[in-house]
């Protein structure tokens, strides 16, 4: 009888044992970069667990294609900056990639997020280009609150710029692709520059014009000032909105190990 | 045959004389005698007199039936008959010329009998400037310009050249200004989020007086005002007082704008310019606009002078083209053709190296 106890209690602490194990591994970034964290971790409870599985599917998929570490954690609330925090949460859970690592990092209560890459990656997705390109992406799910949705937006747009960089061995840049927009405006602004150039040119083929003024006849000397009042009127105030990047961006949280970036949602 | 014009001849050698722009003399040209312009005044005063007696004689006689066919009552007031004292050939001119050439033997006159009825010119601005001047001058002119037509340089020959005395009136104005600016001052706030400007509008009364000495206005009905008005400004520094002399071997024409019917083009520009003068001591603001103004005009002299032009016409696919440039300073003015081809191709061109410039510019912007 004490043996079967001894059994049941020894049962017992090793299924103890094991889901400690399997909640560390849930855990938010703790512990050190040895450890294989979830690629998803949702503490703030906004995804469904099919969801969850889906992203941790396709993220591991996209982390054999690359050979890269993909992160997506949810917080409650963080405490200081989130760009160090992500910085961090890379270091600590999402780092030894071989070719990079990358972490999304919301944070539900200040409705911040941040990505956060490490060197080998920023040299896949750029900081100016890259980072604002990816937000892009999922921002627009984000606001709706449509998080499965922006997550695999973000795992999908990663997964683009690293399929581009190997194609092209290079970083992709959105400002290299060709705009129609861009052209059709430029094709009109030409237009108006070259009418500009033909008016000019046409004028200097005559010098033939009516004198305005008699500037040249007047004597400086015999000017005198009768009257000089100056009476203030009225203000007007006139408030203009700076315009702000999109999606709210900001650079917080870069430094010579870490790039990335992240704004408001 | 009583002469009605009087040649200015040498003394000495009786060769045609001609004031030599730059000299302060009138020299002969073929002699080298030089005389002083009031010697040479005083010396055909006499003969002009009797010149325009023998006109008016003329005139009287004017017939306009013995002629083959009538002339126009306004063709007959337009144009005079004279006779070459040199060679005897009769010519007819504008009734406005004071001084040319004839036709025939290149003589310079004077026609003293358009002098009458009309007042002396106070002032004479010499010519400064030669012929030969003149045509360098104007290739000079089309240095430079894009569009000018190749064939217009290749066979360009100037068709004429003349020099005219143009007679202009210049205005002296005393003038007081009242003008009321509004005036502006901003104020930019940089915030965080917005930019706030404030802008204080402020009323600026401005009077004052001022006054403005010998602008110029041409008399000439045939002149072009704008071409006039181009040539300007002249240096009045070398304005003399006015001599028949300085007239030889020129064309000149006698005033038919009076004094009156040319003043509203001085005065407009006055105007302009007292309020001008006065928007230059509304100080200290980022913008500001005349909103009234008033310019009373004070008593003003006039005086009457002749200026120095020289008018050079040329032809491009039958269109006669015309340069006037300034006699005393060498301002050339004018309007040149030019070539469509050009004028397409030099826009085009900088359209096309313009458009990839502004793509680049315009993508880092959307």
């Amino acid at each position: 009888m004490r043996m079967v106890k001894k059994w049941n209690a020894g049962c017992l602490f090793a299924v103890m044992v094991l889901l400690l194990f399997s909640a560390a591994a849930l855990a938010a970034p703790s512990g050190n970069g040895a450890k294989t964290p979830a690629p998803v971790v949702d503490k703030a409870g906004i995804i469904a667990k099919d969801d969850v599985q889906r992203l941790s599917e396709r993220i591991r998929e996209v982390e054999a294609k690359h050979g890269v570490r993909i992160g997506i954690c949810v917080q409650k609330s963080v405490k200081g900056s989130i760009g160090k925090a992500a910085n961090q949460l890379l270091d600590e859970s999402y780092s030894g990639g071989t070719n990079g690592g990358i972490v999304l990092l919301l944070a539900m209560d200040s409705r911040d997020w941040h990505i956060s890459t490490d060197n080998a990656m920023r040299m896949r997705i750029t900081d100016d280009e890259g980072i604002p390109y990816v937000g892009d992406q999922f921002l627009g799910q984000l606001k709706k609150k449509d998080y499965a949705g922006a997550f695999e937006s973000y795992v999908n747009a990663v997964d683009t710029l690293l399929v581009y960089y190997e194609q092209q061995g290079k970083p992709y840049r959105p400002s290299d692709e060709f705009s129609f927009l861009a052209l059709l405006l430029a094709v009109i602004a030409s237009c108006i520059g070259g009418w500009l150039v033909r008016a000019g040119l046409i004028s200097s083929m005559s010098n033939v014009t009516h004198a305005a003024e008699a500037g040249t006849y007047l004597e400086r000397d015999s000017v005198n000032i009768t009257e000089n009042s100056d009476t203030f009127l009225f203000m007007n105030v006139t408030r203009t909105p700076k315009k702000k990047h999109k999606s709210g961006w900001n650079g917080s949280g870069r430094d010579s190990e870490h790039g990335g970036g992240g704004g408001k949602f | 045959m009583a002469s009605t014009a009087v040649n200015y001849q040498c003394p000495n050698c009786t060769a045609p004389l001609s004031f030599q722009p730059g000299n302060d003399k009138v020299t002969c040209e073929y002699c080298g005698t030089e005389f002083e312009t009031q010697v040479i005044e005083d010396m055909f005063r006499q003969k002009e007199e009797m010149a325009a007696r023998a006109a008016d004689a003329r005139d009287a006689k004017w017939d306009t039936e013995a002629a083959g066919e009538e002339w126009d009552p306004d063709e007959v007031a337009m144009m005079k008959a004279f006779t070459c004292s040199s060679c005897g050939a009769e010519i007819v001119s504008d009734g406005n010329t004071m001084a040319t050439e004839c036709c025939y033997c290149g003589n310079p006159v004077m026609l003293p009998q358009r002098f009458s009825g009309m007042i002396k010119p106070d002032y004479i601005i010499p010519f400064k400037k030669t012929k030969e001047e003149a045509v360098v001058a104007l290739k000079k002119f089309y240095e430079g310009k894009k569009l000018l037509p190749k064939a217009f340089t290749a066979n360009n020959r100037v068709e004429a050249i003349q020099a005219m005395y143009v007679p202009f009136w210049f205005f002296d104005s005393e003038v007081e200004a009242h003008a009321s600016f509004r005036a502006e001052k901003r104020h930019i706030i940089d915030m965080p989020d917005e930019t706030i400007t404030e802008t204080s509008v402020y009323e600026c009364i401005r009077s004052g007086t001022m006054r403005f000495s010998r602008i110029p206005v041409d008399g000439s009905e045939k002149m072009d005002d704008a071409y006039m008005e181009s040539i300007e400004p002249f240096d009045y520094s070398e304005m003399v007082p006015f001599s028949t002399a300085y007239l030889t071997g020129y064309l000149a024409d006698k005033y038919d704008v009076d004094a009156e019917a040319s003043a509203p083009r001085a005065d407009k520009r006055v105007e302009t310019s007292a309020i001008g003068v006065l928007g230059e001591t509304v100080m200290g603001y980022d913008v500001y606009s005349c909103k009234e103004s008033a310019v009373v005009k004070g008593e003003g002299k006039v005086s009457y002078g002749m200026v120095p032009v020289w008018i050079l016409t040329t032809r491009y696919e039958g269109k006669p083209y015309t340069f006037m440039m300034n006699g005393q300073t060498g301002k050339v003015v004018g309007s040149l053709p030019y070539d469509k081809g050009k004028a397409l191709l030099y826009p085009s061109i900088a359209a096309f190296i313009l458009m990839p410039i502004l793509y680049f510019l315009i993508k880092m912007f959307l």
